[in-house]
């Protein structure tokens, strides 16, 4: 992996609870494949106001943020199941590091 | 003695302090980079100032209405909105909540480790919201503030660790859910009586599911929007009832149409601020906790937050949330017709968060029938324990607004008539 920095947004309603269980499970993943990220999380009212390289967030949440600043939008089904997260971001990281 | 008062008064005296120091003691633990603590202590300590700022405003948009229930009706009239109890608690007592939330952690942790029940409460917001109502609650009695804090730190210690134990209890025993992980939710009230009485009621293969809810309502799952919208129209009500009169004198000037129209959207806008506060102080104070928690207790259970079981049953999230408002709204109509000593206003907010929770539990247990009845009757009886609840509420009372889980109107009022009987 090369030395870029990703930013990552997690969204959820409120943005005080679910964003940041998502959060800390990013930061695990990040720090096990050594990807040097930046993390924040929003609530789903203000999140448009942000911009991220990759936004994380559930399928309810999507039309509320949709036309966010985001270069990949991750949905996920099941926001607790840590596999799916990094069924879906490992790849998008990869991706946006290889292209830049 | 100079030196020792100082660190009591000036360190961990100051409830900024007090969470920022948490929060560097949780990132040196994870041990993260140093820019990242600097930054994460940091943010802390300016989350709880942006926190304070937000109660302002929202106490501004609160305190009219209040005033004007009371000169139309003669009672008190009662915002539920549990952020605003953690506000204003936190901005006179943020210290022992602090504190509270701190020992209750602990206590949390080594309960889970040295007996068979292994749940930890994670939902660190809804920590800080339930240490406020305690420490709220005892703040009215003649206690010391170590006694408080001692008192309120053993009592959420419990609470943290038995919440999501009994709340497991409901989510293993349907297939239709998940024993993976639990909930930290003071809504074991809604949870157990969906659980309990769902069957009753309804068939769980007939689901919510099966309902179409039309797109154009999506946007009422914004809870900080539809609380502006039905905010407005209630204040707008009572405004006009109260008259012109009662309006201008506290609208400063303003048109008193004008004036009410916007103090809808301060209410929703000062919550926005004190829940950006309350983001920025939990962010870094979370993760930390989260990390000692599963490193020092493996297997442990997780107790977390609302949404997390929404998947089970989306549409009964949204019938749900519908059903507990409507309840709620009668509540409120019963309350003033029968001159109930305190009004209740309708709560919005937690008639999302609570009636879609009950409402998935209820699509569980009974199906669609389920979770209309008892969304429907809990979002009406509910409130009338938030009325008893609210003069007992010590430093809480009197000041416009109840917290507003379903378990305050349980366990946790008789939790009140005790400590009303026994503590002077």
């Amino acid at each position: 992996m090369n030395n870029k920095t990703l930013s990552i947004l997690t969204i959820c309603a409120v943005g005080v609870g679910s964003s940041l269980m998502l959060k800390t499970n990013v930061r695990e993943l990040m720090d096990k494949y050594s990807i040097r990220v930046k993390i924040s999380n929003s609530d789903m009212t203000t999140a448009k106001g942000n911009e991220a390289d990759i936004v994380i967030t559930t399928p309810d949440i999507e039309s509320s943020i949709r036309g966010i600043k985001a270069k990949k939008i991750i949905l996920l089904d099941n926001m607790v199941s840590k596999k799916e997260l990094e069924e879906k971001l490992i790849p998008a990281c990869k991706e946006l590091l290889e292209n830049n | 003695m100079g030196f020792v008062n100082f660190i009591a008064t000036q360190i961990v005296g100051d409830p900024a302090i007090m969470f920022g120091l948490i929060a560097l003691v949780g990132l040196i633990l994870l041990k993260r980079p140093i820019e990242e603590i600097v930054l994460g202590t940091t943010k802390t300590v300016i989350g709880f100032i942006i926190l304070v700022g937000g109660v302002g405003l929202l106490l501004e948009a609160c305190n009219p209405l209040t005033e004007w229930v009371r000169a139309i009706l003669g009672v008190d009239g009662v915002v539920p909105q549990n952020f605003l109890i953690m506000g204003k608690v936190m901005a006179e007592y943020g210290r022992e909540v602090g504190l509270v939330v701190l020992i209750g952690f602990i206590l949390n942790l080594i309960l889970a480790r040295i007996t068979p029940l292994k749940y930890i409460a994670v939902t660190g917001h809804i920590m800080v919201i339930w240490a406020s109502w305690i420490v709220g609650i005892l703040a009215g009695t003649s206690m010391s503030s170590t006694t408080i804090i001692v008192t309120a730190g053993v009592l959420c210690g419990l609470h943290y660790w038995l919440t999501p134990a009994v709340n497991h209890y409901f989510m293993r025993k349907s297939d239709k859910l998940t024993p993976e992980w639990s909930l930290y939710l003071p809504d074991v009230t809604g949870i157990a009586v969906a659980g309990l009485l769902g069957k009753y009621i309804g068939d769980p293969d007939k689901r919510c599911d099966d309902i179409k809810v039309p797109k154009s309502l999506e946007w009422l799952r914004d809870t900080t929007v539809g609380i502006a919208i039905i905010a407005a129209v209630f204040w707008m009500v009572l405004g006009l009832i109260a008259g012109k009169e009662a309006v201008e004198a506290v609208s400063g000037g303003k048109n008193w149409i004008m004036f009410l129209m916007l103090l809808g959207a301060k209410f929703a806008g000062g919550l926005a601020v004190v829940i950006y506060g309350v983001r920025m102080l939990l962010a870094e104070i979370v993760p930390a906790f989260n990390g000692i928690a599963t490193k020092l207790i493996p297997g442990a259970i997780a107790g977390l937050d609302y949404p997390t079981v929404f998947q089970f049953a989306p549409t009964a999230v949204f019938v749900g949330f519908i059903f507990n408002l409507l309840g709620g709204i009668a509540a409120t109509l019963v309350m003033v017709a029968i001159k109930f000593p305190v009004i209740i206003l309708p709560a919005v907010w937690m008639n999302f968060w609570s009636g879609a929770l009950i409402g998935t539990f209820a699509d569980a247990y009974g199906g669609r029938r389920a979770t209309i009845i008892i969304c429907l009757l809990l979002g009406f009886i509910i409130p009338f324990g938030w009325g008893l609840a609210y003069p007992m509420a010590g430093a809480i009372a009197g000041s416009g607004a109840i917290n507003d889980y379903t378990d305050v109107s349980t366990y946790s009022l008789l939790f009140q008539y005790l400590v009303k009987m026994f503590v002077k």
